[in-house]
């Protein structure tokens, strides 16, 4: 039984270590904080971190099944320390993806959600140009039975307002 | 027949509709909330069926309206049958509450007619609105834009209508959902409370007239008949003047106006800028439900009748130059985009 717990406490410990050991060798303290943890497609992410580098630019990308999105970069101080904010690109598809922060020799890593918004339109080229005031030239369906119905709904409800009014009337006399 | 006639009377508690109303109320006016209604009931009965084609994501939505358009049964008068009751609905609660305040309806005991009547107004305010931007088009897009523009300068107030509530659904699935739940419920609900008071308080008579006169039941049946023929007028509408579908979005632009109810907004916005959004409609409404508390006065007099007229007169007049004026400005972009 002491055995058990013996070995039970040692494998613990060697997680710790483990864990640790990699969390130390893995970015020298690079670290990045996001303002928000979910944006949509076209907002603004405030971004922070420290230890990437040492007066290097750091670079922003965000990675996720979709692809990797090209965030922009912002020049680090000598600790490798930062703030800065950065446009999430419009036409990013909604879904989970990690911003991916790199200064030197360093990277570091924070989780985005970028949720699916009105403002991610991917129905329509992303461009200007493309915007249109206009209606689009539509097939309606407007078949004879449609305009029939449409018609006949039409008459009845015109000749039952017209009888409601004649028995009103009628009743006064 | 004649016996089942008085059987079916007695079973429908028809007997209940032969109360005394004043003999002013059988004129046309008075029917101006019940043409609201009507408006209203035929936009819920188009909408449960569009309901059913309609897929409220941002992707799908403005394929699922070109398919309503082209392919649904009876999508394309069902729509534009919608839509055209939205537009007489609020053209009636328009003239509706011109009426009520020219006459001075609004005075004590019938405040809070007036207040759930204010109500009513802002959700038909707000049905129209989120209405206009469930197709995902340009214009619905921009409604958008300009909803999360407005929420984001009220502050944590206006923090429910932006994209930053919660990442878990779409802005659009959020608002649809208030168009086809939350709002219909307030809406039913103050309706209730507004038919309840003018049940039970009466109809307001003015100097001069007689508080009786006439039964409820002849009212009611022109009021079927002005509702059988507005809504016929309607199904017309729909059939002449299809209401028409934008192109797909585009974000980061504004080309389109908004539908001719928020168009004066757009003059003011022109001026003021998009903060004017945020701060005129709310003032619109506080000033209007400020109306009993302001004038608590009890007297019925012509004179100040004519004040009202002319206050009304002038509220119809900015209304409508201000939307001339911007229905003739050039297309001007309100959010920095």
């Amino acid at each position: 039984m002491r055995g058990r717990a013996g070995l039970a406490f040692a494998s613990i410990l060697a997680l710790g270590l483990l864990v640790a050991g990699a969390r130390a060798a893995g970015g020298h303290g690079a670290v990045i904080r996001l303002v928000a943890s979910a944006v949509s497609a076209g907002d603004s992410l405030g971004i922070s971190g420290e230890g990437l580098g040492s007066g290097d630019s750091v670079a922003f990308v965000l990675e996720g099944a979709a692809g990797r999105f090209p965030l922009g970069s912002v020049l680090g101080d000598e600790r490798g320390r930062f703030t800065t904010r950065v446009l999430v690109p419009l036409g990013v598809p909604a879904g989970e993806y990690r911003v991916v922060a790199t200064g030197g020799h360093d990277r570091a890593f924070a989780n985005l959600l970028v949720t699916a918004d009105a403002a991610v339109l991917v129905a329509a080229p992303q461009d200007p140009m493309h915007a249109r005031a206009d209606r689009v030239p539509l097939e309606r369906r407007r078949t004879p039975l449609e305009v029939g119905v449409a018609g006949a709904v039409l008459v009845v409800l015109a000749v039952a307002g017209a009888l409601l009014i004649r028995a009103g009337s009628g009743r006064k006399r | 027949m004649s016996e089942a006639r008085p059987r079916l009377r007695d079973r429908l508690a028809l007997h209940g509709l032969d109360y005394e109303i004043p003999a002013a109320s059988l004129r046309l006016p008075y029917f101006l909330g019940a043409m609201t209604l009507t408006g209203i009931l035929v936009a819920a009965i188009t909408g449960i069926y569009l309901s059913q084609l309609y897929q409220p994501s941002p992707l799908g939505a403005h394929g699922s309206v070109v398919y309503t358009i082209e392919q649904a049964p009876f999508g394309d008068l069902a729509r534009s049958l919608h839509r055209r009751a939205a537009d007489a609905a609020v053209l009636a609660v328009g003239l509706h509450l011109t009426w009520v305040f020219y006459r001075g309806s609004y005075r004590a005991p019938r405040e809070i007619t007036w207040w759930a009547g204010v109500g009513m107004l802002g959700c038909l305010f707000l049905l129209f609105f989120t209405g206009t931007t469930l197709p995902n088009d340009q214009e619905g897009y921009e409604a958008l834009a300009h909803n999360v523009a407005a929420a984001e300068r009220l502050g944590g107030l206006g923090a429910f209508l932006t994209g930053d509530f919660t990442p878990s659904a779409p802005l659009l699935a959020r608002l649809y959902a208030l168009h086809v739940s939350a709002l219909p419920l307030l809406l039913v609900g103050l309706l209730a409370v507004h038919l309840y008071l003018i049940r039970f308080l009466g109809i307001h008579v003015v100097e001069g007239e007689r508080a009786g006169g006439a039964s409820f039941r002849p009212y009611a049946r022109r009021l079927g008949a002005y509702a059988a023929w507005w809504t016929a007028g309607l199904v017309a509408l729909s059939l002449l003047w299809p209401h028409g579908l934008g192109y797909p979005a585009v974000a980061g632009v504004e080309v389109t106006k908004p539908p001719w109810p928020f168009l004066w907004i757009v003059a003011i916005e022109n001026w003021w800028g998009i903060g004017a959004l945020a701060l005129v409609v709310p003032a619109l409404f506080l000033v209007l439900a400020a109306v009993p508390l302001v004038d608590r006065r009890r007297d019925d007099s012509p004179a100040g009748r004519r004040w009202r007229a002319g206050l009304a007169a002038l509220g119809w007049a900015a209304f409508l130059a201000l939307t001339l004026i911007a229905a003739l400005a050039p297309q001007r972009a309100h959010m920095g985009m």
